[in-house]
């Protein structure tokens, strides 16, 4: 059963901005204030003092049952789902608890992207807007569309990185925005072409835009002028993108497939806008724009990096390789993308990004395309 | 290479028999070279092979015969012109536009040359050699460029978009080694504190291993008689020896400087072993 719509499990929590802390979820999941209609939770056992799990929570639905080892975390970040993804399940596979529970991450908000991710990796999560996935032992459930209610107002602590610097992004592209919303318009637009139809890029949100834009302005990049925002200082922006700029946590495999490069195109290209995201990678890309002669193979950022092997009825082999695919899941790469036919060329920023990160002969081709970005950021 | 902006005008090159003997070395050669290898799927002495890149540069020696040649000289000149290019550095730079679609980028011909043996009639001017309307830059470490330089066939479509099939001529893998190891040598004296000669020079370092990894095993059986060859040559006693200093040791910084481009990929053993072969030492 996979209900549409979300509903609001605690509406204690759902005024309250503030993410609640631990020991204040542990007391409504106590209360039975924490509710996912039409699942029953019930709290079975809370760890005290500082235990590597937080409880064990058993779920009802109906007549099936199923108990989950649960940890809470009080921050949304990718970063701190993988780790507490990471945590629980080490901790559920361990000989004394492997049998009776299965693992479950808690956190204030579940976007779309973090659900599937939870799927993936075969645990439950709960947030407190609404959206779960909960995996029981004879059944499944999925609940998602309820909207962020802990929209931090704390800085961003890096804007050029990971998908805020999309918005630094857009003023390599276009140098003057009359308003903070045409900036996040703007944004929209560029992302539009990798994403999946009918559904908004979940952190291009004007919050977000709103505090990239302070920094951006704190840093002398951006000079605001009522609502007007003006780039100021390219090469500075440059210079932070590029020393925020890290390949690190990227999938990449070398593989065969007896598909022609056209070929491989034309079946992403069937694909685009199921959620299955393809796009050249920076590098690929270097050659479109005239900076790089590179390898004659496409060398693409994917989002499913299964799923395009087999869409590309590809086989993983370091032995004459004629295809590279770099899995991510990150929607940074899939920003501003340009079209030739059926193929996708990373943007200009990307493309550099990349050659200023890499080798010498990258470096120097670099300096090509950074002359052309601060030409037209003027 | 079909998409590659650069095939093009090496097609045109190829399409003219007057340079016809011009030898492609660079990042290109290296990148030509590689895609033969990768499509007859040679066996070469590491697979797989670090893959090559290359800017928008095409290094072309100038053979010793066509500078002693007037007729020859003139007809390499005169077909550079026809292509289109312009001078950028007299007689022995020039550029054009890569491309309609590619405002603002050039395709770039540098011409080189190893220096003229004594016997030889051929003016030497450093950095020039050759007078008249063609000259090349003294490259004094490709003592062995006339050596056996390798045949890669090649197909594409000429800027004009006539498909040809032909071929181009890529140094020996000995004369490159000992280019290249120079050219390595030169970039480690700069990460010593010496001043620096040219910028981006940590790729050479990155070219020693991937010359070496697709070497071929009759190419390597070649370059052993060419190291005999020029076993008492003073220059490729010195770059044995600087070879000697560069890849040695896993931990040399030559090495690391590979390892960060080939993304730590490195068989250090097949690479050590065969360079040594290769060069002689």
């Amino acid at each position: 059963m996979f209900p549409k719509m979300a509903s609001f499990p605690d509406q204690e929590i759902a005024e309250n901005r503030k993410p609640p802390s631990e020991a204040e979820v542990l007391d409504r999941l106590r209360r039975g204030r924490l509710t996912l209609s039409p699942l029953n939770l019930q709290l079975q056992r809370v760890n005290e003092g500082g235990a590597s799990v937080d409880g064990v929570l058993e779920v009802n639905w109906g007549r099936e049952r199923s108990t989950f080892l649960f940890e809470y975390k009080n921050t949304s970040s990718s970063r701190v789902l993988t780790n507490a993804v990471a945590q629980i399940k080490r901790i559920a596979a361990e000989p004394k608890t492997r049998s009776k529970v299965n693992p479950m991450v808690i956190v204030p908000f579940l976007g779309t992207e973090s659900l599937k991710f939870l799927e993936q990796e075969k645990v439950s999560g709960i947030d407190l807007c609404g959206n779960a996935v909960v995996l029981g032992e004879r059944f499944r459930f999925w609940q998602s569309g309820g909207p962020n209610t802990f929209s931090s107002s704390a800085p961003i602590k890096n804007v050029y990185k990971g998908t805020s610097s999309l918005f630094a992004r857009c003023f390599l592209i276009q140098p003057r925005f009359a308003s903070l919303n045409d900036l996040r318009n703007f944004a929209l637009g560029k992302s539009h072409f990798t994403a999946v139809a009918n559904q908004e890029p979940s952190r291009l949100v004007k919050g977000t835009a709103s505090k990239v834009v302070k920094a951006l302005v704190d840093d002398e990049i951006v000079a605001r002028n009522g609502d007007e925002l003006e780039l100021i200082n390219p090469r500075r922006l440059l210079d932070y993108l590029r020393q925020n700029y890290s390949y690190y946590g990227m999938h990449k495999v070398d593989a065969k497939t007896i598909l022609t490069q056209e070929e491989c195109w034309s079946r992403l290209a069937k694909v685009r806008g199921t959620g299955l995201k393809s796009v050249a990678t920076g590098l690929g890309s270097a050659t479109h724009y005239g900076v790089l002669s590179t390898a004659d193979r496409p060398t693409i950022f994917v989002n499913d990096l299964e799923k395009t092997i087999d869409l590309l009825d590809a086989r993983p082999t370091s032995v004459f390789p004629n295809l590279c695919l770099v899995e991510t899941k990150s929607d940074v790469p899939f920003f501003d993308v340009r079209q030739e036919e059926n193929k996708l060329w990373a943007s200009p920023v990307q493309t550099w990004l990349e050659l200023a990160t890499g080798g010498p002969r990258e470096r120097e081709a670099a300096q090509e395309l950074e002359r052309d970005l601060i030409k037209g950021a003027q | 290479m079909t998409g590659d902006p650069l095939m093009p005008h090496l097609m045109d090159i190829v399409a003219r028999p007057e340079l016809g003997d011009l030898i492609l070395a660079g990042g290109f050669g290296v990148r030509v070279k590689q895609e033969h290898l990768v499509q007859t799927e040679a066996r070469t002495l590491i697979s797989p092979f670090p893959l090559a890149r290359a800017t928008n540069d095409l290094d072309l020696f100038v053979r010793m015969e066509i500078f002693s040649d007037s007729n020859r000289r003139d007809d390499t000149r005169r077909v550079i012109d026809d292509l289109g290019y312009e001078v950028t550095n007299r007689n022995w730079q020039f550029h054009k536009p890569l491309g309609e679609n590619l405002p603002g980028r050039k395709v770039k011909i540098d011409l080189l040359s190893r220096s003229p043996n004594g016997g030889e009639s051929v003016k030497l001017r450093p950095p020039r050699v050759g007078d008249g309307s063609l000259h090349g830059r003294d490259t004094a470490e490709a003592f062995a460029i006339d050596l056996g330089p390798i045949p890669v066939p090649v197909r594409g479509r000429t800027t004009s978009g006539v498909e040809i099939q032909g071929r181009v001529l890529v140094p020996h893998p000995y004369a490159w080694l000992n280019m290249k190891v120079r050219a390595a040598y030169d970039w480690l004296r700069m990460d010593k504190g010496e001043p620096p000669r040219k910028p981006y020079s940590e790729k050479h370092a990155f070219d020693v291993y991937t010359i070496t990894a697709m070497l071929l095993e009759y190419e390597l059986e070649q370059c052993r008689e060419f190291s005999l060859a020029f076993a008492n040559h003073e220059l490729a006693i010195s770059i044995r020896a600087e070879a000697q200093e560069l890849f040695s040791s896993p931990a040399s910084p030559a090495l690391r400087q590979v390892r960060n481009q080939t993304g730590g990929n490195l068989d250090f053993d097949a690479f050590n072993e065969g360079l040594r072969q290769a060069l002689g030492y």
